[in-house]
């Protein structure tokens, strides 16, 4: 199909996603992956670096790789030896981590050289209120206080709290944070992760507001992430281990462009990347159908309700035909923009 | 204070845990539990893409549309050619049959070739904006169409506008005041208020990519420049078709009146959105929004909104571009910000 070949051919990933493991040290209530320190399922580093090697040499807008997992640090030596893999081919690393290591402050030290000699990129420390139950607030500070020393950029993300709560505050005023701060001010930052309930008694906490995550979601086509099943996935998002629709099929060392391009078979994920999943829901159920659903607070709690909720999926598949077209285009000016830009970087770099 | 709240979402089957039998999970058994995952590889296809799924009408517009792009986006020659001239180039490419097609978008799509307008648009300068938008603007006034109203209707509905039915009637709306059109559709009374000779009305239309950028800017994450264009593209043709149906706009506007405005205009000093100032409200917006103070989030927001319209507007103006009655510049801000707020989807 026409069409087809302009979608695939003019898209790449931007970014791959290994998830390496999904054992952790935590096991918080509402992580989407249930991970815990018990659960089985892990990658092994021959497969990792196929799989960057392949994503490398198949995508030409690939500058990422993103470890995460469960606890990524958990696979120990063969972390630090995929980081420098990614690494050699000039591609930025980055690692997602609850900071557990910061046990003391010497095993922080050591963790942290480790990474810089395998030529980390950055870091994002994953902490909150939740996660705090496992991995105490005094060893996130060490970690990232030896990251800090290390001059490998930290992004702290602090999941969102009660509305009583004052978890990040606690944080970012911490002592020992401040004075991190104030040496490498451009070293540390923070940001927070909206929370989502995943069990029927989840304590809820505050939604944001509706139009923060009434939006397209921009990781489809420029995200692609293995699992610890060696799974190929769509997205990384928050319900993806939810959604049979979003695992494209198993990594065999070869089929990975073929797996990539399968994803344009379904308009849907087209759609998601265009008008988002909630876009998608109150254009073809109604406004009013968005208020029965709830709080949502998260765009991948949205999505996961798009691929799950039957009169949805009936609806849709009634009525997608009509909307094809528009959304074609609007990805196909996607791709066009998205040129144009690059091509106006590439003018201002060699000016 | 924590509250407990049991989450009620109908149509889902809720799967009962091996391991975690504390509650039930709303989205079922994450396959990161499943030691043995379904192997189904066929199951990640839910609308099918492929020709024998779509009704032919839609897949030949679709095929036309992707023949075009494709040939834009891989033959560097072809792309030079079609932005100097898109008619021109289709026909002597054999693409007879998209040389009038979809002439709203390549307008649209050439204003943005323009390194300059880009670059305006990136950093907010308005002024510059306009100047650069201006040519692409006038010669795209042929592109627009009461043909299209059907498909206007269905951005607005879908936006959650609404559009009164005597819309649809252009006789209907003959004799109606502005004022009343204030009542009846504030879009009408935007595209109303905003008057000049014929290159001033299809001109208008620019406000309105304005404003459909702003829109844009503060709606969150995940929203880029694309975006903008496909939601400025829309509201260009809403501007126009309201202008060109709309029987309480002036048809003209005389010597002196414009020369009045024109020097008001310039002389009158322009409201700065200062970086202080945005800096200080656009933090507002971004913390409220981190912790769910969605008063506080949609009350940053307006503000920022109301001000880069008003600066926009006066930016408009001062090129000659577009000229605004004093009397109803307050209403016209007014209104516009409204209608923005909807556009981006924020109540207020």
């Amino acid at each position: 199909m026409i069409e087809e070949n302009l979608l695939f051919e003019h898209s790449s990933p931007e970014s791959i996603t290994i998830i390496t493991t999904y054992k952790c040290t935590a096991a918080c209530n509402d992580c989407c992956f249930e991970s815990n320190p018990k659960i089985k399922g892990k990658l092994d580093e021959a497969k990792i670096k196929d799989f960057i090697l392949e994503s490398y040499n198949s995508f030409k807008d690939l500058k990422v790789v993103i470890f995460t997992g469960g606890e990524p640090l958990l696979l120990g030596r063969s972390l630090f030896n995929c980081i420098e893999y990614a690494s050699s081919f000039g591609l930025i690393t980055r690692i997602v981590t609850n900071g557990y290591w910061g046990k003391t402050s010497v095993l922080a030290q050591k963790i942290a050289k480790n990474l810089k000699n395998a030529n980390l990129s950055e870091i994002n420390i994953s902490t909150g209120l939740d996660h705090a139950q496992f991995v105490p607030i005094e060893h996130v500070i060490n970690a990232i206080k030896a990251l800090s020393e290390q001059k490998i950029p930290n992004r702290v993300t602090v999941e969102s709290d009660f509305e009583d709560g004052s978890f990040y505050k606690n944080l970012i005023e911490a002592p020992e944070v401040e004075k991190t701060l104030n040496i490498n001010p451009g070293l540390l930052s923070f940001q927070i992760n909206t929370w989502m309930p995943f069990h029927t008694d989840s304590e809820t906490r505050k939604p944001p507001a509706l139009n923060t995550v009434d939006i397209p979601c921009t990781q489809l086509f420029s995200n692609l992430v293995l699992t610890p099943h060696g799974r190929v996935s769509s997205c990384c998002g928050l319900t993806f281990e939810h959604i049979d629709q979003l695992k494209i099929g198993y990594y065999q060392n070869g089929n990975l462009k073929d797996l990539y391009k399968s994803q344009f078979e379904d308009f849907l994920k087209i759609w998601i990347n265009i008008d988002g999943p909630i876009g998608i829901i109150r254009k073809v159920m109604g406004e009013q159908f968005i208020e029965t659903l709830g709080d949502i607070h998260h765009l991948c709690q949205a999505c996961a309700l798009l691929h799950k909720d039957e009169r949805i999926l009936n609806k849709l598949k009634d009525v997608y035909p009509l909307y094809i077209e528009e959304i074609l285009s609007k990805y196909s000016k996607n791709i066009f923009l998205k040129k144009v830009k690059d091509e106006l970087r590439v003018c201002k770099n060699e000016a | 204070m924590k509250r407990r709240k049991f989450l009620k979402i109908t149509g889902i089957g809720l799967a009962i845990s091996p391991v975690v039998a504390k509650a039930e999970r709303i989205f079922g058994t994450p396959d990161s539990l499943k030691l043995i995952p379904t192997n189904n590889i066929s199951s990640h296809i839910t609308l099918p893409l492929s020709k024998a799924q779509i009704p032919t009408a839609v897949f030949n517009e679709v095929s036309k549309y992707s023949l075009l792009w494709n040939r834009v986006l891989s033959d560097k020659n072809f792309s030079i050619r079609f932005f100097r001239n898109p008619r021109q180039a289709m026909l002597d490419s054999g693409l007879t049959d998209l040389a009038n097609y979809k002439k709203h978008e390549l307008s649209t799509l050439l204003a943005l070739r323009d390194k300059n307008v880009l670059d305006a648009l990136e950093v907010r300068d308005y002024r510059k904006f306009f100047e650069n938008l201006k040519p692409y603007i006038t010669k795209s006034q042929e592109y627009v169409s009461n043909s299209r109203l059907d498909e206007i209707n269905t951005f607005i509905q879908n936006k959650g506008l609404s559009m009164k039915s005597e819309l649809n009637n252009p006789t209907t709306r003959m004799n109606q005041s502005i004022p009343n059109l204030v009542k009846n559709n504030e879009l009408a009374f935007m595209a109303a208020s905003i008057c000049g000779n014929e290159t001033a009305l299809v001109a208008a239309a620019a406000v309105f990519v304005v404003v459909a950028v702003v829109a844009v800017t503060y709606v969150g994450v995940g929203v880029n420049v694309a975006g903008v264009l496909n939601v400025a593209g829309y509201i260009s043709v809403v501007a126009k078709t309201a202008v060109a149906t709309s029987g309480a706009i002036p048809t003209s506007i005389t010597a002196s009146q414009t020369g009045w405005l024109y020097t008001a205009a310039n002389t009158a000093e322009i409201p700065d959105l200062s970086k202080v100032t945005y800096d200080s409200l656009l933090t507002a917006a971004n913390t409220s929004k981190l912790n769910g103070d969605i008063l506080l989030n949609k009350i940053s927001i307006a503000e920022i909104v109301k001000r880069e319209i008003n600066v926009s507007i006066r930016a408009a103006e001062n090129i000659g571009m577009i000229h605004i009655l004093p009397a109803q510049r307050e209403d016209l801000i007014k209104s516009m910000t409204n209608y923005t707020l909807k556009v981006m989807g924020v109540n207020y």
